[in-house]
């Protein structure tokens, strides 16, 4: 099964990139050569390590499909660019802007008059044999007959330097976020280089596209949104960034409800007409009702809005059609029976075997070609693919061949293997070539279709046919379109000539993105207290006690860790009677297992939740989380480090103080920072009341060992020392800890915070108005204002607290109350099913 | 022959139902020898909104939303037909497969466009070497399509056993060749599939069956259900039905509903709710003869 493909076998016929037949440099490659040619290995070296570096802080991954999200591979980047001539780079603009009005007149044909079919231009097959010939569209024009808005073509230079088509895409075209990303990185890479080549920019593009798309609506109002498939999907990355980049809501199926003939999304303030959806879901997926009723992804009831004319979609439904390979072949005959045109790039050469000669001709080519499902447009070899490569065939699989092309040749076709051009590269500071494919953009407006003038490249890995799917680890390059004359700088997303409306604050935003920013808060802090605490067993098996005074590590273990399960009965029992070989041994598990229930699953739950929450977070704060989540953990060994499990705790404390830190100074006062510190505060109050309950419930022999535990688990020791000095008695811990609202580890300081945010939460909806999260926390805050701290410290005569007992329950009680309000009224969805 | 049909659907929700959006193929289609008289969907509790539309195959479909809070919804359809039995064809009469098949090769009579859809795979029927090897027996070199398509009807009633517990709505056509057994739906699934793998049209037909009781005994109100069965694309007939489950020619007694490409084109009730938990389903079909017209 895993035997290699062959070498092309033209791949000694490659079109040369950088020198033409003299040896000589190609002129627009000069310049970079040169640039090159100067640097020394070392600062060529360092350039890939501060672009690698970039790419990993940026977040920039690729999800492989059966990898939890978040922890998709990452983007494989190439930092030398691929540079495109003026003269070619004008040849390709006119081809792909020719391929998406194709495109689109034959999408607005076969939904429409279905003149192609009838006329014998396109065999009627292509068009009702093909899954993504969506019925319930058919009859169905979409504003102003665009059903293409975003299209792309994959090239590749042939031996003698022409470019050929290998595959478009005008249902839900991908890579636009990664070429600029790539832009970004690269041009930042090689900043003077940039500068002086006169690139073309990308950002004019980017504002044709969205301000074309949203004037179709023709001033209904609503919103736009970017639909994503979410997390799971393998270019996550690419929504998140482009939803911020275009400044779109980023929203899954799941945030967008149809009512009547209108889609909403589901926000905090309530429900909002959607007026434009940028679509990055498969057509078949966008509607469980009347499309793929397997979908959870989609929105019931979507293609209903799209019949009544309610809402832009971008890309229409239904544009896989014209992605088929088969149609490839009839493509010349579409462009002249419809616009009189010959086609400037051709195709790779197809057979359709659904006719008598195209039988007899698939079978004649198929041992040097591909056989592949007729309807079959996913990336070649990629695992999903049908594609079989003729060589590869057995003779009894080519008698099986020869037979389905007998029953039912309609659903097959067989193409040419055609090798992919090269792309330079550089390595061990000399060029070198590395088979490239190149995928180009084109998006429409009013007055045609425009151009992304770069794209991206993508470069495969090693000589073999297979290598060039992503998903298969190819790397991708920059493509520096090279202008004629001067370069248009604008790099602004808003058009200068309109004023932008100064806006302060939104309730628009959709409520499952402020379920995960309260979620990714909680996380965070709910890490923290458990770092804290380990590090507080730790320091104490290593010796380091402190203070003669303080309990010793088995105590401390049985108070906070047991009742988390992080250690196990038995081995405190032993510690206890003298023996923490396994007591050590289930503290480090708990620190750096990856399958324990402890500190490595809860980082990765933080980094999950925030990589779902990444359109809402700063760049800034999103490499706080990653150097968070990433810190070099050390491999359990079977022998405990006291010294370097002491550091790596340290340093993830210090990571989370950033963290905090970046979220108060740089989180804009609404409702992204409202719910993250929500979540926050109740977090840390169900924290610090666990933890008081833990040390100072039950009075112990050696209280003022229980109380410094308490104190430096809470980060309060210093406070308490300056204040007390080293009196350690309960009354004043336990005000301290939970009475006292200036101390932001206390109790009172949170509940304080959380009444705050309550008198900012939207009142909107009916929910809302009962203001649930306000009665609640308020009441918890009259609760903890009048007790006690005296009383609360008294024991009774089995020297248990009640007094202290019963205000914890009460805390623990309100809160839990509160975060349900919070979710009722704000957070939480129904559940739908297919009925 | 006419008929008064009544099919009612109940849905129980483990919990409250807030929303809700279903669509459904529950109207009788005009055929040559089938004209609907009345049609009337009832629902409890009552939509907010609905409407009737024909989807791409020409069937009715009757859609509605609902949002008042329910835990028990019924839909209860209610027909009157008249069927005239079918006069059969006779199978020397049809063309050879082989040339049916030619036939789909250039569609340039605008009327095989419509049968060309249907030979096709869908996800639910997907063909494979099972289907192939079965489907070949049936299909001898020259033979009318009619005496194939007949042979394998009987062939897949007497080699399928009809079993209610073995599948359910989306058991695939490779799953029911594996277990050799289904109910009405696979062994329409089975039959339209076999006859795809050749390059020929097939669709699948959803409809009522009169069922007769037991010698001595009364009719059952209620005990009748739903009922399927495929149709393929035969010249110069036309379309000519096959029930495989009871092995005939679909006449006077079968009442057609809807078809398409598979049970996923014509499902008798879909829909997406919000809220509703768990929930149990409940169908009473009662097909009534008029003893005169």
């Amino acid at each position: 099964m895993a035997k290699a493909a062959p070498l092309f076998p033209q791949a000694l016929e490659r079109y040369d990139e950088l020198l033409d037949r003299s040896g000589a440099l190609r002129p627009h490659w000069e310049r970079l050569a040169a640039s090159f040619a100067a640097m020394a290995p070392e600062e060529y070296a360092q350039r890939i390590d501060s672009a690698m570096r970039m790419v990993r802080e940026n977040g920039v991954t690729y999800n492989v499909y059966d990898e939890a999200p978040g922890l998709g591979r990452l983007w494989q980047l190439d930092i030398m660019p691929f540079i495109i001539s003026p003269d070619d780079w004008a040849l390709i603009e006119a081809a792909v802007t020719q391929r998406a009005r194709l495109a689109n007149a034959i999408l607005l044909d076969v939904y429409g008059e279905g003149r192609l079919v009838r006329d014998g231009v396109v065999p009627a097959q292509l068009v009702l044999g093909h899954p993504q010939y969506l019925r319930a569209l058919a009859g169905v024009r979409p504003p102003d007959g665009v059903h293409v808005h975003l299209f792309s073509i994959d090239l590749a230079r042939a031996g003698d330097g022409s470019w050929i088509v290998h595959a478009s895409r005008a249902d839900a075209p991908t890579g636009l976020g990664y070429a600029l990303e790539n832009r970004v990185v690269v041009s930042q890479t090689f900043p003077e280089l940039f500068g002086d080549l006169g690139v073309h920019r990308l950002a004019t593009f980017f504002r044709h596209y969205r301000d074309a798309v949203t004037g179709l609506c023709r001033g209904a109002s609503g919103h736009a949104v970017l639909l994503t498939p979410g997390a799971y999907n393998e270019s996550y990355f690419e929504h998140a960034y482009l939803a911020r980049y275009l400044g779109l809501q980023l929203v899954e199926g799941d945030d967008l409800v149809v009512l009547g003939e209108s889609v909403y999304l589901r926000t905090l303030g309530g429900l909002e007409r959607v007026a434009v959806i940028f679509r990055r879901l498969d057509s078949d997926f966008a509607d469980p009702l009347e499309l793929r009723a397997d979908s959870a992804l989609g929105v019931p009831g979507l293609v209903d809005v799209v019949r009544a004319g309610n809402v832009v979609m971008a890309n229409a439904l239904g544009g896989g059609v014209v992605e088929s390979p088969a149609l490839d072949a009839y493509l010349p005959n579409a462009s002249r029976a419809l616009f009189g045109e010959e086609l400037l790039l051709t195709n790779i050469p197809t057979v359709w075997c659904g006719t008598d000669w195209g039988r007899a001709e698939g079978l004649a080519r198929a041992r040097r070609g591909v056989v592949r499902n007729a309807f079959d447009a996913g990336p070649l070899f990629s695992r999903a693919s049908s594609a079989r490569l003729g060589s590869d065939l057995s003779d009894e699989q080519i008698a099986r061949l020869t037979d389905e092309m007998e029953r039912r040749s309609a659903t097959l076709i067989v193409h040419d293997l055609v090798p992919l051009g090269g792309a330079p590269a550089f390595e061990g500071g000399a060029f070198t070539t590395r088979p490239m494919s190149l995928r180009v953009f084109a998006a429409w407006t009013p007055n045609g279709y425009v151009v992304m003038p770069g794209g991206l490249a993508r470069v495969a890995a090693d000589e073999t046919v297979r290598a060039l799917s992503m998903q298969s680890g190819a790397a991708s390059k920059d493509v520096w379109a090279l202008a004629r004359g001067p370069v248009d700088t604008f790099s602004l997303l808003r058009p200068p000539t309109a004023r932008v409306e100064i806006r302060r604050s939104g309730n628009e935003a959709p409520s499952r993105a402020m379920d995960n920013l309260f979620w990714l808060a909680r996380y965070a802090e709910r890490t923290e207290n458990l770092i804290r605490m380990l590090r507080a067993v730790v320091l104490r098996l290593a010796g380091d006690t402190g203070s003669t005074t303080a309990m010793n590590a088995t105590t401390v273990a049985r108070r906070l860790l047991l009742p988390l399960e992080h250690v196990t009965e038995e081995a405190v029992d032993e510690a206890a009677a003298g023996d923490d070989a396994r007591l050590r041994v289930e503290v480090e598990a708990a620190i750096f297992g990856k399958e324990a229930v402890g500190l490595q699953q809860l980082l990765r739950r933080v980094a999950r939740t925030a990589w779902i929450a990444r359109d809402r977070l700063s760049l800034d704060t999103w490499r706080a989380i990653y150097a968070l989540t990433n810190a070099d953990a050390l491999e359990p060994l079977g022998v405990f480090d006291g010294t370097g499990t002491t550091a790596y705790l340290d340093t993830l404390i210090r990571r989370t103080a950033a963290l905090s830190g970046l979220a108060d100074e740089n989180m804009t006062r609404g409702n992204n920072w409202l719910f993250f510190d929500l979540g926050r505060r109740i977090e840390r109050a169900f924290a610090t009341a666990r933890l008081v309950r833990h040390t100072l419930a039950v009075a112990s022999e050696r209280e003022s060992g229980a109380i410094q535990l308490a104190l430096e688990i809470a980060d309060s020791a210093m406070t308490y020392s300056y204040r007390y000095r080293n009196a350690f008695q309960a009354a004043p811990a336990i005000d301290l800890l939970l009475l006292d609202g200036s101390n932001p580890r206390a109790v009172a300081f949170q509940i304080k915070a959380i009444v705050g945010h309550a008198l900012d939460l939207p009142m909107i909806t009916e929910i809302q108005h009962r203001g649930l999260v306000k009665t609640f926390a308020e009441g918890l805050q009259g609760r903890v204002a009048s007790a006690d701290a005296y009383e609360l410290a008294e024991l009774n005569p089995a020297r248990e607290r009640s007094a202290l007992i019963a205000l914890l329950d009460d805390i623990d009680n309100a809160l839990k109350r509160t975060a349900d309000a919070v979710g009722d009224a704000y957070l939480r969805q129904l559940r739908r099913f297919q009925a | 022959m006419n008929y008064t049909i009544s099919h009612r659907t109940t849905y129980r929700y483990g919990s409250d139902v807030v929303y809700s959006r279903l669509v459904a193929h529950l109207a009788p289609r005009t055929t040559a020898r089938q004209r609907p008289h009345t049609f009337e969907v009832t629902l409890s509790p009552g939509p907010l909104k609905r409407f009737a539309r024909l989807d791409f195959f020409g069937n009715t479909t009757s859609w509605f939303t609902i949002d008042e809070r329910h835990d028990v919804l019924e839909i209860l359809a209610e027909s009157h037909v008249g069927v005239e039995p079918l006069a059969e064809p006779a199978p020397e009469l049809s063309r050879s497969w082989e040339s049916v098949r030619a036939a789909f090769e250039f569609p340039t009579d605008p009327q095989l466009l419509e049968p060309l859809q249907y030979t096709f795979d869908t996800p639910l029927t997907a063909t494979n070497d099972d289907v192939v090897a079965y489907a070949r027996q049936s299909f001898g070199r020259g033979r009318p399509l009619l005496a194939c398509v007949l042979e394998l009807n009987s062939r897949i009633h007497s080699d399928f056993t009809f079993d209610k517990e073995a599948t359910d709505t989306q058991t695939t056509v490779k799953e029911a060749f594996e277990l050799k057994a289904g109910v009405c739906q696979d062994l329409a699934h089975v039959g339209l599939a076999a006859v795809r793998t050749m390059g020929l049209a097939a669709r699948y037909v959803s409809g009522y069956l009169l069922t007769h009781p037991p010698p001595g005994k009364e009719r059952l109100i209620g005990a009748d259900a739903s009922h399927a069965w495929f149709s393929v694309w035969i010249p110069p007939f036309g379309w000519i039905d096959f029930d495989p489950t009871n092995d005939v020619l679909p006449s006077g007694e079968h009442i057609t509903v809807a078809w398409g490409r598979d049970y996923r084109d014509v499902a008798p009730v879909h829909g997406i709710v919000t809220g509703g938990g768990d929930h149990e389903v409940d169908v009473a079909v009662d097909v009534m003869p008029h003893v005169s017209a």
